[in-house]
């Protein structure tokens, strides 16, 4: 019953936090001109080592997503994480758990494998077109699987428009692409739960840099002749942004604590916090545009780059509403309905 | 970072479990008539500390068990997943014997400690005043030192059972010439005094739960001053800080008990012909009010970490008081939504209507988001 940080978490965290402060230009956030770089730098370190005595598991995943959120980095760790977390070893990837014209449903895939050809469509792919491959659902004949299909094997990727173009999402579609079995489809549902932790991780660090520039705003900023952190009505505003990010980040550690321990209500846990953490980050963002105030609709503001990077993250792996669609459903799904 | 508990931890909540499927009162058994009541949870609290399950953490040579922190928790969760009744010690257990042990003399310690964990002596706590609610330092009421001690006038409010208490935590003004917080102190006033009056006032629920009470020339022995004259705010602030963390573990749970019952109780619910449960409104609003719960848990349990590892717990306290009022207002106000006004009955009227003060009691929202504002985000003050 303890959320603190061990030691060598502590350590990760801050030499992450060292690494991703050395990619970062004058504004803190890490351009997207080192993208490429930053990678190399985080598999080197061993990022992407997952499980067994040694490796990292779902909290320092967690650790690093949320480093990376507050420096808003553009690079494909929260999909490339979460699949070495159920399956080792395959670099840069990117997840297609979601399929155009859909609610978020990765357990029931409406792709299908035929021997070892993959068909149908993925939206919402970030990366698509820069990984090493794509790790798709599918139904096959045996019941459903995940499947690694890679760039070069003639799947067709089409950018999607989106709030966070930085995050490169993409329609990519298969007709009869050749793809490697990667699990059967008892992964599916653990994968969705640790990739939508890990999407909240991120949005809880972009949450807290965000939360911290409009702190900083609101003790420097003067009207009727004194500094705005001195109303109540923006004070409170910024307690209630600091409530939302901490709770968050508490939500978003315990969902991954016990993904580790395989708690028996792990996948749940992972719901709550992802349909929580979206919420409430999202919320952060929108009030930390009112902090700004008009300044924060200038294009080279940086409000806005982190409120595109935390609504996207937030709706990523399932919404909110559809996460709480579900929770609803089992609960008043546990006593007997009479029909 | 371990959210299972240790082996140790398990048996001792293998242990509770077995007590309590042996020993704790149905519900139903408790006595209506609010004097008969209160012996009967003294009753239920002196058994729960002959068993070991109060003051598990509190100091032996004090009358406590001198266990770790987390077993208390482990207990209290325990206690609250299986509706046990609550400890009716609640004011000595959690705000006034915490700070005998930490601000009190060992004479103090030794003579009020071990009579709260066996609930021979309820406490009460004289903080708040009709002009002194959450500007709480200007509180007029004053201790004028004499050779025979301290002689109090004035006037408190919201005491909780403080008609049942032995003795009650005062904070009066010792010295009106130094800045508001620092001419506070707090003393032990003997309940039975002559000068004391304390009043019931029936609260929104039906029940009176707390007292006015008046201080008329009361005196009190200086030996009952706790910690230094002055040092009534400090000793105030630190307790009750501690308190919202530490009540909140055990209060989640509580909240997920009733959110169960809620689900039970619209379990066979019909509207327009259909069931209540099946619905996607309902079916949302039970959503909303687990997801409030469960992160109470998470947050709670986060913020409490650097205490079991022999920390303390700061102002970062006063985000979990904001969850918990929170999470408590949504399931009042859910079971009234999805239950509707006449199926919530008197259960779930009184909880919905003792929800509203969660937001008020121990410290207002807007108290909390202020001391968050100064003492967690530094921001300019107000």
């Amino acid at each position: 019953m303890d959320l603190a940080l061990t030691e060598e978490q502590t350590w990760l965290r801050e030499a992450v936090g060292e690494m991703l402060a050395r990619s970062a230009g004058d504004d803190g956030l890490v351009p997207a001109s080192a993208g490429d770089a930053l990678w190399r730098e985080l598999v080197e370190f061993g990022a992407l080592e997952v499980g067994g005595d040694e490796g990292l598991g779902a909290v320092e995943l967690a650790l690093i997503c949320w480093s990376l959120g507050g420096r808003l980095a553009a690079v494909p760790y929260v999909d490339s994480a979460s699949l070495a977390y159920v399956a080792p070893g395959h670099g840069r990837a990117a997840l297609g758990l979601s399929e155009p014209g859909r609610s978020f449903a990765p357990a029931e895939p409406s792709a299908s494998l035929d021997g070892v050809r993959i068909t149908g469509k993925k939206s919402a792919v970030a990366f698509a077109a820069a990984v090493d491959g794509v790790a798709v659902t599918a139904a096959g004949p045996d019941g459903h699987v995940l499947v690694l299909v890679a760039p070069g094997a003639g799947l067709s990727i089409e950018p999607e428009p989106t709030l966070d173009p930085t995050l490169q999402p993409a329609r990519v579609s298969f007709d009869a692409v050749e793809a490697t079995p990667l699990a059967d489809g008892s992964v599916v549902a653990p994968l969705a739960a640790v990739a939508g932790v890990l999407a909240a991780a991120e949005a809880v660090g972009a949450a807290a840099a965000v939360l911290d520039l409009a702190c900083a705003y609101a003790a420097q900023r003067r009207q009727f002749g004194q500094t705005i952190g001195r109303f109540q009505a923006i004070r409170h505003l910024l307690a209630d942004m600091y409530v939302k990010v901490e709770s968050s980040w508490s939500s978003v550690l315990y969902a991954a604590a016990a993904l580790d321990e395989r708690e028996l209500d792990s996948l749940r846990t992972a719901s709550i916090a992802k349909a929580y953490a979206g919420r409430a980050t999202h919320e952060v963002a929108h009030s930390a545009l009112q902090v700004f105030g008009g300044i924060a609709f200038t294009a080279e503001h940086p409000a806005h780059r982190f409120l595109r990077r935390i609504a996207v993250r937030s709706g990523q792996f399932g919404t909110p509403r559809e996460h709480e669609r579900s929770l609803g459903r089992s609960l008043a799904q546990r006593l007997e309905i009479p029909a | 970072m371990k959210l299972a508990l240790e082996p140790e931890e398990r048996e001792l909540r293998d242990e509770v479990r077995e007590f309590l499927a042996e020993h704790c009162p149905d519900p139903a058994e408790l006595p209506h008539d609010l004097d008969e009541r209160m012996a009967y949870l003294r009753r239920w609290q002196a058994r729960c500390y002959q068993a070991g399950y109060v003051g598990r953490a509190w100091p032996a040579e004090f009358g406590g068990a001198g266990r770790p922190t987390v077993e208390q928790i482990v207990v209290d969760q325990e206690m609250a997943s299986a509706g046990a009744p609550e400890r009716v010690a609640i004011v000595g257990l959690d705000v006034l014997g915490p700070a005998i042990l930490a601000f009190g003399t060992d004479e103090q310690r030794s003579r009020y400690v071990a009579p709260i964990l066996s609930a021979d002596e309820l406490w009460s706590q004289g903080f708040s005043e009709p002009e002194a609610g959450s500007d709480l330092a200007s509180l007029r009421t004053v201790a004028v030192e004499t050779d025979d001690g301290y002689v109090i006038n004035g006037m408190k409010t919201w005491v909780s059972w403080g008609q049942f208490s032995r003795w009650c935590g005062v904070l009066a003004r010792t010295d009106p010439d130094v800045p508001k917080h620092k001419g506070i102190s707090l003393l032990i006033v003997d309940v039975d005094s002559p000068g004391v009056e304390m009043r019931p006032m029936e609260q929104i629920t039906g029940h009176a739960e707390f007292c006015e009470l008046f201080l008329d020339d009361v005196l009190v022995p200086k030996e009952n001053m706790l910690g230094r004259p002055g040092q009534g705010w400090e000793i105030a602030m630190h307790v009750v800080a501690h308190e919202r963390g530490t009540a909140a573990l055990p209060r989640q749970v509580t909240l997920r008990t009733w959110l169960d019952r809620l689900v039970a109780d619209a379990a066979d619910l019909q509207r327009d012909g259909a069931p209540v449960l099946a619905g996607e409104g309902a079916q949302a609003a039970l959503a909303g009010a687990l997801i409030q719960i469960e992160v109470l848990r998470h947050h709670a349990t986060r913020t409490m970490s650097p205490f079991l590892n022999g920390g303390a717990v700061g102002p970062e306290s006063s985000g979990v008081k904001l969850l918990m009022a929170q999470a408590e207002q949504t399931l009042g106000m859910t079971a009234l939504e999805v239950l509707g006004d006449a199926a919530a009955g008197e259960f779930w009227h009184e909880r919905y209507l003792y929800s509203r003060a969660a937001s008020i009691y121990g410290g207002a929202q807007q108290i909390q988001r202020g001391i968050i504002a100064d003492r967690v985000l530094s921001l300019p003050k107000e």
